[in-house]
């Protein structure tokens, strides 16, 4: 996929017509579409219109995207929750009439705060698949290409829906083989058609199917020439991880940013990938004319400055159904400005392979600490193929970290010598990340799960050691 | 069993309309734009099967 008649930009004039709009004409066709999309709501949304006149807005008073990000009210989970609850199932905010809808889908409820509900309609749905079909395309996806789908396909979710519409309207031959198939059966089906050029996977799931392959002693490279580029969305994960995987499948690594609020990816790599030639993470950039994306402080609401942290806000400018506008994701991302981008493109960016959640973050002995960054910690490591980890209280009332990692398949000529090396430099690494000491032990592959999606690693069970 | 005859007149002009479609989504499909090309087929492939699952009936009715 290096062929330059390939190149994103030469092979679309629609999309090369989108990278060159300058920053200026970027912002004004952004505030263009979020005129038109709020006029819209004012009518349609009673969830909106209270909003707006609740901060004295109107859709015309809008002059200037800083007016837009400084007076209109932020929402979050809790608000959509609260709506749903109030004006059952969708909430005040669907802005078609219920009987336009065409698609349901739902949160995935995993913070435990409930479900949100969004009803989308024909138009929606194709957007949906748009906002798929496009990252895929910058990664080097092409009419008439094998593609092998390990998200599970169906169900309530975005995920669920989103790539089977993106691969359909992308014109790629998929298979949508997750939730379906097993990690071995996947391989086999690989097999059957080596000929592939695309696969998608959560990067949790990702790491599992490539230590499926490396046991059973297939090299990718050699078995799978054709491939052209692996995608991942959901999770973060080193840099060293990266240069591996692509040094494994012999292709480049694509990551997108995406959700169910976004209605699909609101942004990703372009063809340059996950990891720069000079071994820097990459870009993930903003499909900005589709996803007004803020970055604020999480505190504050206030902008952050380019390469700082902060919360991503989003405002869908084209959604017809249940559209967000400036809804607080608890995405934590490292904002990078176009200009330091250096692509040629005003697109904004944020940093590749470090997104966490605000709501993951644990407070661990004053340190507030990310999953993420423990992950960086082990997997950093090839030697290891899965942890878990988790934080209780001990009969004594102190707070003890406990992390149990898994060695690989293709590590297990380790002498006990070498495993305790590792287990020592893991401890010392995420100590360095982190700011706390863990315990790290050694446990067997199947005391640990095997993630399809997303990888849920830790549990913190403090309060339970505060029963009396 | 008898079917319902259909307002003729309506029938025409849904054809008719589907026909341009057609013919207008098969000019979208000769983009150079790759990114596109595979939406205007999609576009395609939905109009054509709207066309031909409406065959069926006009045939069905044609018999009559």
């Amino acid at each position: 996929m290096s062929d330059r008649t390939n190149f994103p930009l030469t092979a679309s004039p629609l999309i090369a017509r989108l990278a060159g709009l300058s920053r200026n004409d970027l912002e004004a066709l952004q505030l263009a579409r979020l005129r038109r999309q709020l006029e819209r709501l004012y009518v349609a949304s009673p969830y909106y219109r209270r909003r707006m006149d609740a901060a004295r807005l109107s859709p015309e008073s809008v002059s200037s995207l800083e007016v837009f990000r400084s007076r209109f009210p932020a929402s979050d989970k809790a608000d959509f929750i609260s709506d749903q609850q109030e004006n059952p199932p969708f909430g005040a905010r669907l802005s078609i009439p219920r009987d336009q809808v065409a698609l349901v889908t739902m949160t995935g409820g995993t913070s435990g705060q409930g479900q949100e509900i969004y009803g989308r309609s024909q138009r929606d749905i194709h957007t949906l698949g748009y906002l798929h079909a496009l990252p895929w395309f910058l990664a080097g996806l092409r009419p008439g290409d094998i593609a092998i789908n390990c998200v599970p396909a169906g169900g309530m979710t975005t995920g669920g829906w989103g790539p089977g519409e993106g691969f359909r309207i992308a014109g790629a031959v998929a298979f949508h083989a997750g939730g379906t198939l097993s990690t071995d059966a996947k391989i086999d089906l690989m097999l059957r058609f080596p000929e592939f050029r695309f696969v998608y996977a959560s990067t949790n799931y990702l790491h599992t199917l490539t230590e499926g392959i490396l046991r059973r002693g297939i090299d990718p490279k050699a078995t799978f020439p054709n491939i052209g580029a692996l995608f991942i969305a959901s999770e973060g994960y080193p840099i060293e991880w990266a240069q591996r995987i692509e040094a494994i499948w012999g292709c480049q690594l694509g990551e997108g940013y995406g959700s169910t609020q976004c209605a699909g990816f609101a942004g990703s790599t372009f063809d340059a990938g996950v990891v720069t030639e000079d071994g820097h993470r990459g870009y993930i950039y903003l499909f900005e004319w589709e996803t007004l994306c803020e970055i604020v402080d999480s505190q504050t609401l206030e902008p952050v400055r380019p390469g700082e942290v902060g919360e991503l806000i989003v405002t869908n400018l084209s959604v017809e159904g249940s559209p967000v506008v400036r809804f607080r994701t608890g995405d934590a991302v490292r904002f990078i400005s176009h200009r330091e981008t250096r692509s040629g493109q005003a697109w904004n960016a944020i940093e590749c392979g470090t997104i966490g959640r605000y709501d993951d973050m644990m407070k661990i002995r004053g340190n507030n600490v990310w999953p993420a960054a423990v992950d960086a910690a082990v997997f950093i490591q090839p030697e290891i193929a899965e942890y878990a980890g988790r934080v209780y209280t001990s009969a004594d009332g102190k707070t003890e970290i406990e992390v149990r990692l898994a060695f690989a398949d293709h590590a297990a000529r380790l002498g006990t010598d070498d495993r305790q090396r590792l287990l020592c430099a893991v401890r010392n690494k995420i100590k360095e990340r982190t700011n706390v000491w863990m315990t790290v032990v050694e446990v067997s592959r199947s005391d640990l799960p095997e993630f399809a999606y997303k990888a849920r690693r830790w549990k913190d069970e403090r309060q339970e050691g505060y029963k009396l | 069993m008898t079917l319902e005859k259909f307002s003729s007149a309506s029938d025409e002009d849904e054809n008719a309309t589907l026909n341009y479609m057609l013919a207008a989504a098969e000019r979208l499909c000769k983009t150079n734009d790759a990114f596109m090309q595979g939406q205007y087929q999609h576009l395609r492939g939905r109009i054509c099967a709207l066309i031909e699952l409406r065959l069926a009936v006009d045939r069905q009715q044609e018999k009559l």
